[in-house]
C-alpha cells in the first residue's frame, strides 16, 4: 500500500481505502468494489440510445490495476455488478472472469442484478444476499433492516456491528474560495455504515451533505482526501 | 381591375354585410390578402396582434366557401386550412373566434384543435373526420407525421397559415415548422403558404426561411397591415435614490408606488420578467392592499390551461380588473385591450416593450399607455434608453438556427415511425427547406448511419436497435418500443423534468421543475399559483399538496427566465451613458439617477464610449476585476470565459466568473497585478475562434447546452408522467452522456452541434468580435476601488457563475487544505 491510500479501522478490523474507488481488507485478502454496472452501454444501445462503447473496458482495466497492486485472494462485488439483463458486453466480463479464475468471486446481489441466480453462478460468481464476518455486514443497500438469521437451524441472530455497502454512488460537492464548486466521488462513512463509491466508469454521482458525525474520503486524481481536512464547507452562499 | 371591383360579387357582399352588421369595415390589407388567397398565392403579412389578421387569413377560404355554397357544392373534405400557432394557450381562443365567424356567416365549415391539450378521444374523432380548419402547433404536426394513418388527410390541405412567425423563427421550433411545410408541399405541391409576423429587423430573411428559398420569398405577396401607434411611457421614479436597491431584479420595494395605478376604473396588465417574480408580485400586491382580492389574478406558463383560460376570459368580461402575468400574455389573438400596462423591470428589448405597450388602447388612434417600474437603480438608464427608442425604434433581428442536427435526427425518426421513408426522397424534401438547403449528402448519410448503426461513420454497434432498412430500402423503426418512445418524446422546447402539482383531494394546479421540489421535504410550504401550499408527498411525477396554514418563504423558480439585453437596447444604453458623460440628462429617468452617476464618477469613472472601464477591488474572497462592455449577459458570458482562459494560459490560476447585462467580473484568490497594456492584449481579436473554442472546451457551457440537444435527439428519454418507473434502467444524466461521448467519440455530430450552438447562439461570436475591435480603439481606464462602485456591486451579488481553471485538481485540493491549516492556526492564535 502507498501513502495515497488510507488506512481505515472499524471494530478491530483494518481496511485500506484506495483511490481506485475500491477497498482492500488486508487480513482476509478481500478486495471490495461496488456498482460496476456492466452491460449498461449495451443496454442503452439496445433501446436505441447511442452511447459509445469503451467505458466497460476502462472499468475492467482499472480493476486489473487494483488487483495487480493488492494481490487479493477474493473479490467481493457489493451489488449492481450488472446494469440489467444479459447482453453482449457480458461476454467481455466472462472473458475477464476466465483470466482471473484463481480468485474467489462473490456477488452480493444488488437491485440492478435482476437475472436468475444461475446466470451468475454459470459465470463463476458465488451469489449472496449479504455477508457477515466479524460483526461486519457486507450488503448492497445501506438499508435499515438487518439481515435474517444466517443460521436457520439454530436461529442465531449474529450481531451486526457495522455495514459496508454500495448502491448510493456517493459524491460530495466542494466549495472553494472564490465561490467555485466541484463534485467528486467519495467513500462515505456514518456511525453505522460505510458506502463505497461506484466503481464503474459510466455511472453518475449522488451528492450527499457531510454533517459533523459523517466523514467523506474524497477521491481525487491519485489520492484520497479527508473531508474533515478541508476548510469548513458552508452550504449557504455568503455575501 | 381594382380590389373593390374584383369583389363586386355575391360572396363578397355577404362578407361585407357581416362586417356592416358588426359596425366594422374591412381594412385594405384584409382585402388585399383575400384577393391573393383566392389566386392561390403565397403571402406574408406583417401586422400587430389584435389588428384583424385572423380574418385577413381566413377571408380567402370563407369567400371560396360562400361561392361553393351558392352553387350548391357539398362541403369539401378537410382539413382545408392548417393554422400553426406557437402557443397551445392561443389555440382555444382562436377556435372560438373562428367558430363565431363561421356561425354568423352561415358557413358549412368546421373548426378543430389538435394540440397537446386536446383529449385523445377528440383526436380519434378527428382521425375519422378532419375539421375544415385545423389549429395546431409544430410539435402536434410532428406527432401527426409519426402516425401513418393521418397522412392521407393532409393531402387535402390547400393553405397553411403560420401565425406569429417571428416567435418561431429564432428557435428550433421554427426549424420544425420548416420541416412541416416541406412535408406538406411534398404531399400537395399546389399548397399556398402564409406567414403572419410582427415587424422585425430582418423581414426579408424571415420570408426566405418560411418559404424555403429567396426565389419563392420574392414571388410571395407581402402585405403590410401595421399602422404605427403612439406610446405614452411613464416611469415610476423613487422619491430618493435610496429607495431603489443597487442590485436585484424583483422590485418589490416599489409596490406601494405601483398601487395607485391599480385603482379603479380601468383594467391593468402587470408584466414581470419571470414566473417566480409574477408569483412574488401577486402576493406582495395582495399583502399591501387586501382589498384587491377578487379583482386580481395571476397568469403564467406553468399554470394549467384551465386557470389561464379562466383568467383570460375573466378580464375580458370584467370579472377581474388586474392580471399579473409574464410573457405568457405577450401573444394572444383577441385578447381584449386593457386600459394600462405596467412593466416591472427592464423588458430587455425594445420590441418586447412596444408589444407589451400595445396591449393597451387597441382601438385605432388611441394611445397605448405603459408604466415602467424599475427594480434596481441602474435600470433607470435602460428606461431612459427605452424612452428614446420608442419614438424612433430600430427593429431587432431574429436569427434562425442553421441546420441543427438534433432536430433533423429527431425528424428522421419521426418519419421512420410514421410509415417509413426512402433516404433519397427524404433528403430531397429536407433540402427544400431554408435551414437544410446546404445539407451535404455526407452529413445526411452520417445522421442516418448513427440512427441505424449507433456509432459515428466508422463504427457499428452490433446491438444497437433504433432504425432498420428493409429489403426495399425503406427505413423503418426496429421495433414497436422505438415508435412508442419516440412519440412520447417529440418536441423541441426542452426544460427540466416537470412535475405536476395536484391537491390531495384532486384538482390540478400546474407544473414545477423537478429540482425545485427536490430540495424540499414533506411539510415544507411554498407559494404557487397564487396559493400557499404544503408539500405532502411526491409520487412518481406528481407533487401532492394541500393548502398551508403556516407562512411560506419559497417561491418556485423556473429556468429560462432570464433574458439578455438585445443588441439594439444595448446600443441605446451606450448612447444614454455617452449623453450623461457629456452632462446631458435629457429624460426624467436619467435625471433621477444622476446622484448615483455622480457617485460612480467619484468612486471610479463613468463607463462610456470614451473609455473602457476596468475596476479592481480586493475583498476577503480574493481579487475582483470588473469589466464594463455593456453588451448584454449572453455576450459577457462568452467574453469573460475568453479573457479568463487567456490569463490561465499564462499562469496556473482559477477564476470565478459573474456577469450581468452591463459587465462581468473575474474573481480569483490569487494575487494578480492588472495593467492597462496587459488588459489590451487580453482583449485582442486575434485567434478569437480558436481561443473561444478552447475556452468552451474547458468550461461547462457546452456540457450544459448538450442537455437540450440530447433531449431533442432522443438520447435522453424523460419517461412519461405516471409511467416513470418502467424506464428506470434507462435513466442517465446528459452530463454523463456528454463525458462518455467526449471521451470515446469526440467527433460525434451532436457534440459538434453543442459546440457550434454555444459559439453562435450563446456566445454570439460575431458580437464578441465587434466588442473586441471596439475596445482596441478605446483608451483603457483602470481604477482601483476600495469599495465596489454602483456598477460593480450588482455583478458582485449576481449568482449565475461559471469557472475557468488551469490548475490541476490536486493543486486546488492542496490549496483548500492549506487554507484550512491557515484558518486553524489563526484560530489558535486568536485563542492564546
Amino acid at each position: 500500500m502507498t501513502s495515497n491510500d488510507i488506512k481505515w479501522h472499524v471494530h478491530n478490523q483494518t481496511f485500506w481505502l484506495l483511490p481506485e474507488k475500491a477497498a482492500y481488507w488486508e487480513s482476509e485478502g478481500v478486495l471490495l468494489v461496488a456498482d460496476l454496472h456492466f452491460g449498461k452501454v449495451s443496454h442503452f444501445q439496445r433501446q436505441g440510445i447511442a452511447v459509445p462503447k469503451g467505458a466497460q473496458r476502462k472499468t475492467l482495466d482499472r480493476l486489473d490495476d487494483v488487483i495487480r497492486r493488492t494481490q487479493p485472494k477474493a473479490i467481493w462485488f457489493l451489488g449492481d455488478l450488472f446494469h440489467s439483463h444479459p447482453n453482449e458486453e457480458w461476454l467481455e466480463f466472462q472473458e475477464w472472469m476466465r483470466a482471473h479464475e484463481s480468485l474467489e468471486h462473490v456477488l452480493v446481489q444488488g437491485n440492478h442484478d435482476i437475472a436468475k441466480p444461475t446466470v451468475y453462478t454459470t459465470l463463476g460468481l458465488t451469489v449472496q444476499s449479504s455477508l457477515l464476518r466479524h460483526g461486519l455486514c457486507f450488503s448492497h443497500e445501506p438499508s435499515d433492516s438487518f439481515p435474517k438469521p444466517s443460521n436457520p437451524v439454530t436461529g442465531e441472530h449474529p450481531e451486526v456491528l457495522f455495514r459496508i455497502c454500495g448502491h448510493i454512488h456517493p459524491g460530495v460537492k466542494l466549495r472553494t474560495t472564490g465561490r467555485q464548486s466541484m463534485t467528486l466521488p467519495c467513500f462515505f462513512e456514518t456511525n453505522d455504515h460505510m458506502v463505497l463509491p461506484a466503481f464503474g466508469e459510466f455511472t453518475g454521482l449522488h451528492c450527499l451533505p457531510v454533517s459533523n458525525d459523517c466523514e467523506a474520503y474524497i477521491v481525487t486524481e491519485e489520492r484520497l482526501v479527508l473531508h474533515s481536512s478541508l476548510p469548513r464547507q458552508s452550504t449557504t452562499a455568503t455575501r | 381591375m381594382t380590389i373593390k371591383e374584383s369583389y363586386d360579387r355575391d360572396e363578397f357582399q355577404r362578407l361585407t354585410q357581416w362586417f356592416d352588421k358588426k359596425g366594422w369595415r374591412p381594412f385594405p390589407f384584409q382585402m388585399e390578402a383575400w384577393k391573393a388567397q383566392q389566386k392561390g398565392l403565397d403571402g406574408f403579412l406583417t401586422a400587430p396582434t389584435g389588428s384583424g389578421k385572423t380574418l385577413a387569413m381566413l377571408g380567402g377560404l370563407f369567400l371560396t366557401q360562400l361561392q361553393q355554397q351558392a352553387s350548391g357544392h357539398p362541403p369539401e373534405k378537410g382539413p382545408l386550412l392548417l393554422w400553426i400557432t406557437p402557443l397551445r394557450a392561443l389555440a382555444k381562443d382562436l377556435e372560438s373566434a373562428m367558430q363565431e365567424m363561421i356561425d354568423e356567416l352561415g358557413l358549412q365549415l368546421t373548426v378543430g384543435r389538435r394540440t397537446g391539450d386536446v383529449s385523445s378521444s377528440e383526436k380519434a374523432k378527428q382521425r375519422k373526420k378532419m375539421p375544415s380548419i385545423l389549429i395546431t402547433t409544430p410539435e402536434s404536426m410532428h406527432i401527426l407525421f409519426a402516425s401513418s394513418s393521418s397522412l392521407g388527410d393532409l393531402k387535402h390541405v390547400q393553405r397553411v397559415v403560420v401565425d406569429e412567425w417571428h416567435e418561431f423563427m429564432g428557435s428550433k421550433r421554427g426549424t420544425q415548422c420548416e420541416l412541416v411545410l416541406s412535408r406538406l408541399r411534398a404531399l400537395q405541391p399546389a399548397l399556398s403558404c402564409w406567414g403572419v409576423s410582427a415587424t422585425i429587423g430582418n423581414v426579408e430573411e424571415a420570408k426566405e426561411v418560411l418559404f424555403g428559398s429567396s426565389e419563392k420569398a420574392h414571388k410571395a405577396v407581402h402585405i403590410k397591415g401595421d399602422h404605427p401607434k403612439e406610446i405614452e411611457m411613464v416611469s415610476i421614479l423613487p422619491k430618493t435614490m435610496d429607495e431603489l436597491p443597487w442590485a436585484g431584479h424583483l422590485g418589490l420595494s416599489m409596490i406601494d408606488q405601483v398601487l395607485p395605478y391599480l385603482e379603479p376604473p380601468g383594467s391593468v396588465l402587470l408584466f414581470t420578467n419571470t414566473r417566480a417574480q409574477a408569483e412574488l408580485w401577486f402576493r406582495g400586491l395582495l399583502e399591501a392592499n387586501p382589498d384587491l382580492a377578487g379583482d386580481i389574478a395571476l397568469h403564467h406558463g406553468s399554470l394549467t390551461q384551465e386557470i389561464r383560460l379562466w383568467v383570460e376570459s375573466a378580464i375580458k368580461e370584467g370579472v377581474i380588473r388586474i392580471v399579473v402575468c409574464t410573457s405568457s400574455l405577450d401573444l394572444g389573438v383577441d385578447f381584449s385591450p386593457v386600459d394600462r400596462v405596467i412593466q416591472v423591470g427592464s423588458p430587455k428589448g425594445i420590441a418586447r416593450f412596444m408589444q407589451r405597450a400595445g396591449r393597451s388602447g387597441h382601438s385605432p388612434g388611441q394611445k397605448s399607455k405603459i408604466i415602467f417600474v424599475p427594480t434596481h437603480a441602474l435600470e433607470l438608464i435602460e428606461a431612459g434608453a427605452l424612452r428614446e427608442s420608442i419614438s424612433n425604434p430600430a427593429l431587432e433581428d431574429r436569427t434562425p438556427p442553421f441546420a441543427p442536427t438534433d432536430v433533423l435526427s429527431q425528424y428522421a425518426v419521426t418519419r421512420a415511425v410514421g410509415g417509413g421513408f426512402f433516404p433519397q426522397e427524404l433528403y430531397n424534401e429536407v433540402c427544400a427547406t431554408w435551414s437544410y438547403q446546404s445539407l451535404s449528402k455526407e452529413n445526411w448519410e452520417q445522421i442516418l448511419h448513427s440512427l441505424i448503426h449507433g456509432g459515428d461513420a466508422l463504427q457499428k454497434y452490433p446491438e444497437f436497435q433504433k432504425l432498420v432498412v428493409d429489403s426495399d430500402g425503406l427505413v423503418k423503426p426496429a421495433n414497436r418500443r422505438v415508435s412508442t418512445r419516440h412519440r412520447l418524446s417529440i418536441g423541441t422546447i426542452s426544460s427540466d423534468a416537470m412535475l405536476r402539482v395536484k391537491y390531495l383531494t384532486g384538482g390540478y394546479l400546474g407544473t414545477v421543475e423537478e429540482w425545485f421540489i427536490a430540495k424540499m421535504e414533506p411539510g415544507d410550504c411554498f407559494w404557487f399559483a397564487g396559493r400557499n401550499l404544503e408539500l405532502v408527498r411526491v409520487k412518481q411525477m406528481t407533487v401532492y399538496v394541500r393548502r398551508a396554514k403556516g407562512a411560506s418563504k419559497s417561491i418556485p423558480t423556473w429556468l429560462g427566465g432570464r433574458m439578455s439585453l438585445s443588441s439594439n437596447l444595448s446600443a441605446g444604453l451606450q448612447r444614454s451613458l455617452q449623453d450623461m458623460e457629456e452632462g446631458s440628462y435629457r429624460t426624467p429617468e436619467t435625471r433621477a439617477i444622476r446622484p448615483l452617476m455622480e457617485l460612480q464618477a467619484e468612486r471610479s469613472a463613468l463607463p462610456s464610449h470614451n473609455r473602457f472601464l476596468v475596476e479592481v477591488s480586493t475583498s476577503k474572497e480574493g481579487t475582483h476585476a470588473f469589466f464594463f462592455p455593456f453588451e448584454g449577459r449572453a455576450v459577457h458570458e462568452g467574453l469573460s470565459t475568453l479573457i479568463a482562459t487567456r490569463i490561465a494560459d499564462q499562469m496556473p490560476i482559477t477564476f470565478t466568473l459573474a456577469m450581468n447585462d452591463y459587465g462581468f467580473e473575474l474573481l480569483t484568490d490569487q494575487p494578480i497585478s492588472w495593467d492597462e497594456s496587459w488588459i489590451r492584449s487580453l482583449f485582442s481579436p486575434e485567434h478569437l475562434v480558436s481561443d473561444l473554442q478552447r475556452s468552451v472546451n474547458t468550461s461547462e457551457l457546452a456540457k450544459r447546452h448538450f442537455r437540450y440537444i440530447a433531449r431533442i435527439s432522443g438520447m435522453i428519454f424523460q419517461g412519461y408522467p405516471g409511467k416513470a418507473t418502467s424506464t428506470k434502467h434507462l435513466q442517465v444524466s446528459s452530463g454523463l452522456l456528454y463525458d462518455v461521448l467526449s471521451e470515446y467519440e469526440p467527433d460525434h455530430l451532436l457534440l459538434q452541434q453543442a459546440h457550434e450552438e454555444v459559439l453562435l447562439t450563446q456566445l454570439e461570436e460575431h458580437r464578441i468580435r465587434e466588442v473586441l475591435h471596439r475596445i482596441q480603439s478605446q483608451p483603457i481606464k483602470l481604477v482601483e476601488t476600495p469599495r465596489f462602485s454602483p456598477f460593480a456591486f450588482p455583478i458582485f451579488v449576481d449568482r449565475l457563475r461559471g469557472k475557468v481553471s488551469s490548475e490541476t485538481l490536486a493543486q486546488r485540493i492542496q490549496k483548500m487544505q492549506d487554507q484550512a491549516k491557515h484558518d486553524l492556526q489563526r484560530h489558535q492564535m486568536a485563542r492564546s
